[in-house]
């Protein structure tokens, strides 16, 4: 049928006079929230990224309107104190499907928040942000590194000292090995200290090269000083399996150890990055979406020496209900691990704890659910509990406790 | 909308080809398709529409730059199997760039074929389907032959077993 209507077509434009010039529109194509919800509003937050302080007050960072604001809740999300909206980027925000602006709460009202813009060629240009006075104001943003064509997945964390480590997937050595005319796979890890609040960041350095260029960073800290780093690597041969970094002292990334042999040969963007947690034992809490040949969907494994082995990686989920977005956390003496499922027609959140650091854990329980588009499950601890933080378009914001409640 | 897809196409095939003598490997592209949505029963229409054909549906996204580096390659594929049915969808969710799909595909070779764009709301369910082992990643492709059964693979496309599964198909 198709090859008719060209035939027709061809034959009629070879008896119509030419004409001026005509441009294709999508004027069909529509996308993304819903263009009723367009203020900088919470309630049309297309991410939502949440962080409690040391004093139990909640902190939310999120996306709407084109803007990053910034809101706290002293009553576990239910009512929020008016919000501080950023300055408007020059360019769009980074809203890529791992994307999201990143929140952490310091003593003495110390708040970091980081997001990326993109230009119209996809790059990214990341910010930081950092309030001394509980969040009331905010230095200029400051980009977080002066010579790199492109940086995402920024993400910043605080030591047990309180100093703010900020890594990202950065792209200057493919960009100079392209202009080299050198091959260059995926993108690199780089970091950065953040000592001078308010000012710029240390200078970036290069933690790894060749690592995957559209997924998430996992983050914690092995000690003061000591980050550990959990990320999409590209291995010899194009394998684009998770690895693992962990810190010798604040200016030294340790050697670089295979968390898992998913055997992901591919050229695909996965846009599932990993998630990781360090209990106060030392164990390593390693969550991945494995797009291999060896293994494919959802699995976490643990590490009892620093990362340099893991335990056999254990699936999670029903490998038919696109179990996706997998997120760990060790707190309170539990290991919770929570992933989003999708029968065909409603989305629920699963978690799992282990009492034993991740050597045995308990069947999964659906802690939530919704029926139409949702953002990835977040899990924060406070001083006094442990939460799954969770944006839904039929329920908004949602802080739900992960222990039932007395 | 049909009608104005076809009448947007009369119009751009009716414009005089300029150009193209120059560039041999430019085949002039008869209609430029834009992009459709595409929603839950949108497989199941194009494959009732091709009652028993074998159907290439080809997920990409402007942000995926795997997607991006074989693009031009998809274009010599349908230019070197012009009677196969191929469909394009563009699977960017927020953020998305929609009017950049259609200069991109022409500049790819792919103007005149098939073209969606994921459709609003809940990407999962439109996901699922497609194909309920489908994480999202991008570029992915189902192969699907006339039977209706479904074959799919992640990552970049081998042409030559593509060639040879579209050979299979017509045997």
């Amino acid at each position: 049928m198709r090859v008719h209507i060209q035939m027709a077509i061809l034959l009629l434009a070879s008896i119509m006079p030419g004409s001026g010039a005509a441009v294709a529109h999508d004027a069909n194509a529509h996308h993304g929230a819903p263009a009723a919800c367009q203020t900088t509003a919470l309630a049309c937050a297309s991410v939502i990224t949440a962080a409690f302080g040391p004093d139990g007050k909640l902190w939310v960072t999120w996306i709407a309107g084109g803007r990053v604001s910034v809101a706290s809740s002293a009553d576990l999300g239910k009512t929020f104190a008016d919000p501080v909206t950023l300055p408007k980027t020059d360019l769009p925000l980074d809203e890529g499907p791992d994307a999201r602006p990143k929140i952490a709460i310091g003593q003495a009202g110390r708040v970091i928040v980081t997001y990326a813009s993109r230009d119209e060629k996809y790059n990214g240009h990341a910010f930081i942000v950092r309030s001394g006075d509980g969040g009331k104001t905010f230095s200029t943003p400051q980009p977080i590194t002066s010579d790199s064509p492109s940086q995402r997945f920024e993400t910043a964390a605080l030591d047990q000292d309180g100093r703010a480590f900020v890594t990202w997937i950065d792209k200057r050595n493919g960009a100079k090995a392209k202009k080299d005319g050198k091959p260059y796979a995926g993108a690199a890890l780089a970091f950065a200290w953040d000592d001078r609040p308010g000012g710029t960041l240390q200078a970036a350095t290069i933690a790894r090269d060749n690592s995957c260029e559209c997924c998430r960073i996992g983050v914690a800290f092995a000690g003061p000083g000591r980050p550990v780093v959990l990320f999409r690597n590209i291995f010899d041969g194009g394998i684009r399996d998770h690895a693992v970094i962990t810190f010798a002292d604040s200016k030294t990334p340790g050697p670089l150890y295979r968390v898992s042999d998913d055997d992901a040969k591919i050229d695909a963007c996965p846009h599932q990055g990993p998630s990781l947690a360090i209990g106060p034992d030392g164990v390593y809490h390693a969550t991945w979406f494995a797009l291999g040949r060896k293994l494919k969907g959802l699995y976490y494994a643990h590490s009892n020496d620093d990362g340099k082995t893991f335990s056999e990686p254990m699936r999670l989920g029903d490998p038919n209900a696109q179990t996706s977005r997998p997120y760990v956390l060790a707190t309170h003496g539990v290991v919770y691990l929570a992933y989003k499922s999708f029968d065909g027609a409603m989305t629920t959140i699963d978690l799992i704890t282990s009492h034993d650091s991740g050597k045995t854990w308990s069947a999964p329980r659906s802690i939530a659910m919704t029926h139409d588009a949702s953002d990835h499950p977040l899990l924060i601890a406070s001083p006094a509990g442990a939460y799954l933080s969770w944006l839904t378009l039929q329920d908004g914001y949602r802080l739900i406790p992960l222990e039932p409640q007395s | 909308m049909r009608l104005a897809s076809i009448l947007l196409a009369l119009f751009i095939a009716a414009m005089p080809i300029a150009g193209s003598a120059a560039s041999p490997e430019a085949a002039p592209e008869a209609a430029p398709q834009t992009a459709r949505p595409f929603e839950a029963d949108s497989l199941k229409q194009i494959l009732d529409a091709q009652k028993g054909r074998p159907v290439i549906v080809h997920f990409w996204g402007l942000t995926c730059s795997n997607c991006m580096a074989e693009l031009k390659d998809w274009g010599a594929f349908t230019r070197a199997h012009p009677d196969a049915m191929m469909v394009l969808v563009n699977w960017d969710q927020r953020g998305a760039r929609p009017a950049e799909i259609s200069p991109t595909l022409q500049k790819a070779g792919l103007g005149s074929v098939s073209s969606f764009v994921l459709g609003n709301g809940f990407e999962e369910k439109l996901r699922f389907a497609v194909g309920q082992d489908w994480m999202g990643e991008l570029p992915y492709t189902r192969l699907i032959a006339g039977d209706g059964s479904a074959t799919a693979f992640s990552g970049p496309a081998d042409f030559e077993q593509l060639g040879s599964w579209l050979a299979k198909q017509s045997q």
